[in-house]
Formats: structure tokens, C-alpha cells, sequence
């Protein structure tokens, strides 16, 4: 299995500073992305779920702290250098944006946005040829060719997007990162978008972190799910386990908020207290405790590490694994007995 | 029709109408070409409003072109034989629809003042001499204070950045006047390396033969170099005290433009596509940035034509601002007349050309 891991992510930390102190988006993040596989990463907006997707690429300001490793075919990208990095964005990692409608210079033709990507990357490229792959690839998304030299203003959102998807198979990039990639659109676009990505992924056999707060999209097109909470990984597993059976109560919140149009009246959706958290100041220990309903002493006073609780789904939560010495299980006064 | 320069600029920016009305045809919009249309028809009425406010405004305020050439003690009989001489003893009705028709003609009537030279003849020379000023000065301008403010812009908050705005601000809080002295002092009475005033040196000036009045043109044109290079050289401080004035409104108003195009998403995502910062930036971000910086160059170039009469006055130079206050204080009633008319023709052919210009730059503009 170990040879089939495309990046490996290593104690991840991505600080942000601001004027009132730093906000620590991504803590202690370990993630592996096998290739060829769709990873699902979900979790509320404010849990890092997109700052780790910038982070996989470096594109955080020089003002953001970034450390740990990021394993990628043998090298870590972390010592690469501005320039090698520069390289390794939109060949080897590309990455779909949240916005379509802001994400393409508008004063730059469709077919110049690939060939200038295609160029930059392969400048021995001839101008024909480079014309030629972005015509195929308009024409695989389902654009005609005639639309290349039009304008980004003068396309829908949904064409636009499908844009922003050519522009990261311009290159036969390994990794793609869909950052929100159908938070802007419609449902029925959004519907064709993730019915095109499905081909998309057979076809050439792409690996994707799909970005999202979208539950849906995740059980379509995923293989595997990573859940963030307050800029930690909560829990990661394969969707078909992972749905059916959640380990940290966060997922179980997670997954009994999403409405469904078959719920019946007895079913209440449900809601979680309290707001996520303040990542100037943390809460101690485990970040979801203070929402939590099974909450411990332990999980205020120690941080629950990411393991195995099934071979392939670890999760970080107390319930699961055993309680260090000189900590109590007792449950927080307004808290709920543990499940059985 | 006899020729001078004045009718020779006219007729080059006519051409220059024709090319854009044209290329507009056949390259832009059936929007941008109907707005061509109308703004070059606007013009009409636009100059008739304007000739005719001013018609009147000269004659309402105090002071006549006789007082101020005779003064106040001129005799009475002086008085009205000049009067006379100039036609203003009749009716002012009449006075307007003869110098009305007379614009129709395309004639601008004689000056008032001693000589009473036609005033196209004097525009002819007056007209070049200021372009010939502010043309090269704001080229010097734009070139510098666009690419200092992108430059300033890519490195926001670094020493190269505070170095570059102090500039832009110290660069336009300076009065121009006080700016071309001390260039005067240091390089032109200190060095002796160029010309205290002038266009021309007065020597070299007698061999050059003028037909359009752009010194610069003439000489090239004749082969006559020594005049190009007497030209070239009495630019220098002119050129170099507006041009470095003017060149910090450009560059603070390029990199703020820029600094806000290089946080839109386009470029993050640009960036992610590998597209090197220096591309990002002068091509991307810039691109983005220019509409605002165009809007820029044409006000300046309207606001210049008579406004650089500090820059005129601490020369010698021989300009429309120069004319123009010289003219009110004399109240040369027709030939401030003509240097509105010859305003509000550039103002509505600059503005056209950046009109036009926005349609090329930005593809959302529609007309």
C-alpha cells in the first residue's frame, strides 16, 4: 500500500497572523493521498478544510507560517525552493478554484488562459499545438472549440467552471485539488459538474482532494473522507465505512445535520450546539469538547491522538482509545454518559 | 483655405478620428461604433455651447481690448477709431453671428490686440509648442510612474516600496515652477549643460524651416539636424520638471491598482498554475490595473494643454497656457475664443481616443 501513496502529508502547521495573534488553521495535520483515489475532505467553513488544499501548494503568503512535511514522489515540498515550486504548480499539482466567476483574468481569452499554463510549463511547445490540447480539452469537457477565443464574461458559470477544470488537466497534473469547487453553482450544474468529474476520474484515472462542506458530493464521487474540526483532522476513513458507522461524535453531528428530502416528520435534523472554535485561542485538549455531548475530563485536559480505531479509519476521540494514566473518563457535569 | 499649422494639427487629428472611426467599424461593436457616431456629432453642439458662453463671459467682465491697450488715459477719439477698427462698435447680436459663422468656416477671426494677426495663425504656433511640451513629458510620466508603481506594488512594504512612494508623494507636492528653478540653477547655471529657456537656439532657429511648428518634426523632416538637436536639448529641464511632477500621480495611482489586482483570484489562481510572479504581475495584475491609469492620462492630457503654462512660464516656452492667460489679461476676446475651441475639439478627441482605447483594453466595456 505504501508505494501507492502520491503525497504524505506530515505534522502539517499552517498559522495565520493577524493583528490580535496567530490563528492556527492546520495543527498537527497526518494525511496520506493514494493515487488514483478521490479523497473527501469535509468539515464546517473555518475548520482549514481550505487552507490545508493552499498549503498542499504552497500558495500561502510569505506572512503565513507553514511547517512539517510534504511528501511528494520521494521529495518533500517544503525545502523546495520558490522557483522549484513553481514548477511543480499546475504539472504535478493543480488545483480547481472555489470561485469560477473571479477565478479567470477577464481581460484574458479562454485558449490564452491554457496555452499561457501550457507554455509556461513547456516552452518548447509550439503555439498550434498548445491551441490544439486546449481545444481537446475544451472538447472532452463539452465546449465546442469555436468558444476559445471568447472571453470569461462571456460564458455561463458552469462552462466557466468546467474552464477551471481544463486549465488543471491542461497538464495531466497528478494531484487536483477542488477547492469548493461547486460551493458558487447551482444545483443542476453542480449535478453535471459532479457527474463529469465521475468521468472524468475514470477516464484518466485522476487523483482529486475534493474540498468541501458538500456531504453529498463526498458519498458520490469519493473513495475515501477526512473530516477537519478546528483545523485537526477529526477522523478519516472509506466513505462506505465512514458514513455508516462514524467514530468521533463530531462526524456523528456532522452527518445527522445534513437534510435529506426523505426525512420524515419524527426525524428531527439534527443540531449542534455551540459555534466553532476560536482558533486564536483553542480550547484545551480536544477542540470539540466544548460542543461535544460525550465530553470527559480527559478530553479537556489532553489532546486525543489520530489513530487507528478500524485498520484504514482512524479517528481522534478519547472514546476510542485508551485514557492515559492520571486522567478520568468521568463525564463533563452537563454531559451525556459515553455510548455504550 | 491658406495653410498653416494650426490647420495642419487639425486636419492630422481628423485623420486620426477617420482611423479610429474606421478601425472601430471594422473591428469593434455595432455599440462602439454608434457611440463613435454620437460623441464625434456631440462635438457640435459641445464647441457651440462653449464659443458661446464664453462669447459672452469676455464681454460681461470689466476691461475691453481697447482699455487695455490704450489705457485709461487714451483719448476718447483714440478710443473710438480703435473701436471701430476692431467692429466692436456694433451690436454684439451681430458681433456673435459674425464670428459664429465665421468658426462654421473654420476661420477664428483676427486677434484684437496689436498686430491683430488671425488667431489660427497664432494657435499654429502655440498649439505645437505646448504638445511638443507635454507630449514627451507625459510619455516620460506614464512609462515611469507605471513601472515604478508595479514595481513598488510587487514589493508592497519592502524599503524599495517606502523609497518609491516617498518619491510620488514628495514628486507631486512639489510646484513645478519651484522644481524647474532649481533644475535651471543646478544643471543649466551650475553645469552649464542645457539651455536656461527657449525651444530653439536663436542661430540654429533662423536655418529651420517651420511647417508644422513641432520643432522636433520640422528639423527631422528638412534633414536640418543641429535644429533637432538644439530642439532635443532645450526639452531636457521642461520635459524632465513635468514629467517627474506629473509621474507621481501615476505611479501611486498604478500601485494601488495593482496592489488591488494582485488579490484577485484570478491571480492566486494563476499563481497555482505555475505562472511566474514577474508574468503575474507586469502582464496579469497590470493589465487589470490599466483602465483607471488610461482614465488618468487623458484627464491629464486635457488639463495639460493649458495647464502647463507654470512649466511654460518658468521656460520661455511659448505655449497655450502662456497664450491663453496673456490673452485674458488683454482681453482678446477672439483669440481666447479659439483656444476654447481648439480645448474643446482635443478635449473630445482625447477623450474619444481613451474611450476607444478602454473598449480595446477591457473586453467587458460595452457602448
Amino acid at each position: 500500500m505504501d508505494n501507492d501513496i502520491l503525497m504524505r502529508v506530515e505534522d502539517l502547521d499552517v498559522r495565520y497572523k493577524t493583528r490580535i495573534g496567530y490563528v492556527s488553521a492546520c495543527d498537527g495535520i497526518n494525511l496520506d493521498i493514494y493515487k488514483g483515489e478521490v479523497l473527501g475532505l469535509v468539515g464546517e467553513s473555518g475548520s482549514g478544510k481550505s487552507t490545508l488544499g493552499k498549503a498542499l501548494m504552497r500558495l500561502h503568503p510569505r506572512s503565513t507560517v507553514q511547517t512539517g512535511h510534504l511528501w511528494f514522489d520521494g521529495d518533500d515540498l517544503m525545502a523546495y525552493s520558490p522557483r522549484q515550486m513553481r514548477r511543480i504548480r499546475g504539472e504535478r499539482i493543480s488545483m480547481i478554484f472555489q470561485d469560477p466567476m473571479t477565478s479567470l483574468n477577464p481581460i484574458q481569452r479562454i485558449a490564452d488562459h491554457i496555452t499561457e499554463t501550457i507554455k509556461t510549463h513547456r516552452p518548447q511547445t509550439s503555439d498550434e499545438a498548445a491551441r490544439a490540447r486546449a481545444a481537446e480539452l475544451l472538447d472532452v469537457l463539452g465546449i465546442t472549440p469555436r468558444r476559445l477565443d471568447e472571453y470569461p464574461h462571456q460564458m455561463s458559470g458552469g462552462m466557466r467552471q468546467r474552464i477551471m477544470i481544463s486549465l488543471a488537466l491542461s497538464l495531466n497534473a497528478d494531484l487536483i485539488i477542488a477547492d469548493e469547487a461547486t460551493t458558487s453553482l447551482d444545483v443542476i450544474v453542480e449535478a453535471q459538474f459532479m457527474s463529469l468529474l465521475k468521468d472524468l476520474c475514470r477516464e484518466f484515472n485522476l487523483t482529486i482532494l475534493l474540498i468541501t462542506h458538500n456531504i453529498g458530493l463526498v458519498a458520490q464521487l469519493s473513495d475515501r473522507v477526512a473530516v477537519m474540526y478546528g483545523g485537526r483532522l477529526a477522523e478519516v476513513g472509506d466513505v462506505g465505512t465512514l458514513f455508516k458507522d462514524p467514530k468521533h461524535p463530531y462526524t456523528q453531528g456532522l452527518l445527522g445535520s445534513v437534510p435529506s428530502i426523505k426525512l420524515h416528520d419524527k426525524d428531527e435534523l439534527y443540531r449542534m450546539e455551540g459555534s466553532p472554535p476560536d482558533l486564536i485561542a483553542p480550547p484545551s485538549g480536544c477542540r470539540f469538547h466544548p460542543r461535544c455531548p460525550h465530553a470527559m475530563q480527559v478530553c479537556v485536559e489532553q489532546q486525543p491522538p489520530l489513530a487507528e480505531v478500524e485498520p484504514g479509519n482512524p479517528a481522534a476521540c478519547w472514546l476510542h482509545h485508551p485514557i492515559p494514566e492520571g486522567h478520568s473518563a468521568e463525564p463533563l457535569p452537563d454531559r451525556q454518559e459515553a455510548p455504550a | 483655405m491658406e495653410f498653416n499649422p494650426l490647420t495642419g494639427i487639425c486636419l492630422s487629428a481628423l485623420l486620426v478620428v477617420a482611423v479610429l472611426v474606421i478601425v472601430a467599424f471594422v473591428r469593434g461593436s455595432a455599440g462602439l461604433r454608434t457611440y463613435i457616431i454620437t460623441r464625434v456629432l456631440l462635438t457640435i453642439p459641445m464647441v457651440f455651447v462653449l464659443t458661446t458662453i464664453i462669447f459672452f463671459v469676455m464681454r460681461v467682465i470689466p476691461g475691453d481690448p481697447v482699455t487695455s491697450q490704450l489705457g485709461p488715459r487714451g483719448g476718447a477719439e483714440a478710443r473710438e477709431r480703435m473701436t471701430r477698427e476692431l467692429g466692436l462698435d456694433r451690436p454684439i447680436g451681430v458681433q456673435y453671428v459674425d464670428y459664429m459663422t465665421g468658426v462654421l468656416r473654420l476661420d477664428l477671426g483676427n486677434s484684437l490686440i496689436f498686430g491683430n494677426r488671425p488667431v489660427a495663425e497664432e494657435l499654429g504656433e502655440r498649439l505645437p509648442a505646448t504638445l511638443e511640451l507635454i507630449v514627451p513629458s507625459l510619455l516620460f510620466a506614464t512609462g515611469f510612474g507605471i513601472l515604478g508603481g508595479t514595481f513598488a506594488a510587487q514589493r508592497r512594504k519592502t524599503a524599495t516600496d517606502y523609497g518609491l512612494r516617498l518619491f510620488s508623494i514628495t514628486a507631486y507636492s512639489i510646484p513645478v515652477f519651484w522644481l524647474g528653478l532649481m533644475l535651471q540653477i543646478v544643471f543649466s547655471l551650475r553645469l552649464d549643460l542645457t539651455p536656461v529657456a527657449g525651444r530653439m537656439d536663436a542661430v540654429i532657429g533662423t536655418t529651420l524651416e517651420r511647417t508644422t511648428n513641432l520643432y522636433l518634426v520640422d528639423s527631422l523632416i528638412t534633414g536640418n539636424f543641429p535644429a533637432f538637436f538644439s530642439a532635443l536639448h532645450h526639452l531636457i529641464l521642461p520635459v524632465l520638471s513635468l514629467g517627474l511632477i506629473l509621474s507621481g500621480v501615476f505611479l501611486r495611482l498604478s500601485r494601488i491598482n495593482v496592489i488591488e489586482a494582485l488579490t484577485e483570484d484570478y491571480i492566486t489562481a494563476g499563481r497555482a498554475r505555475g505562472i511566474p510572479e514577474r508574468v503575474l504581475t507586469y502582464k496579469h495584475a497590470l493589465g487589470n490595473a490599466f483602465i483607471p491609469i488610461i482614465a488618468l492620462i487623458g484627464l491629464q492630457f486635457s488639463v495639460l494643454l493649458a495647464g502647463a503654462v507654470l512649466t511654460e512660464t518658468t521656460f520661455s516656452w511659448p505655449g497655450m497656457g502662456l497664450y491663453l492667460i496673456e490673452r485674458i489679461g488683454q482681453r482678446d476676446y477672439t483669440a481666447v475664443q479659439g483656444v476654447i475651441v481648439v480645448f474643446a475639439l482635443s478635449v473630445t478627441l482625447i477623450s474619444l481616443i481613451t474611450d476607444i482605447i478602454y473598449a480595446y483594453l477591457d473586453p467587458r466595456v460595452q457602448y
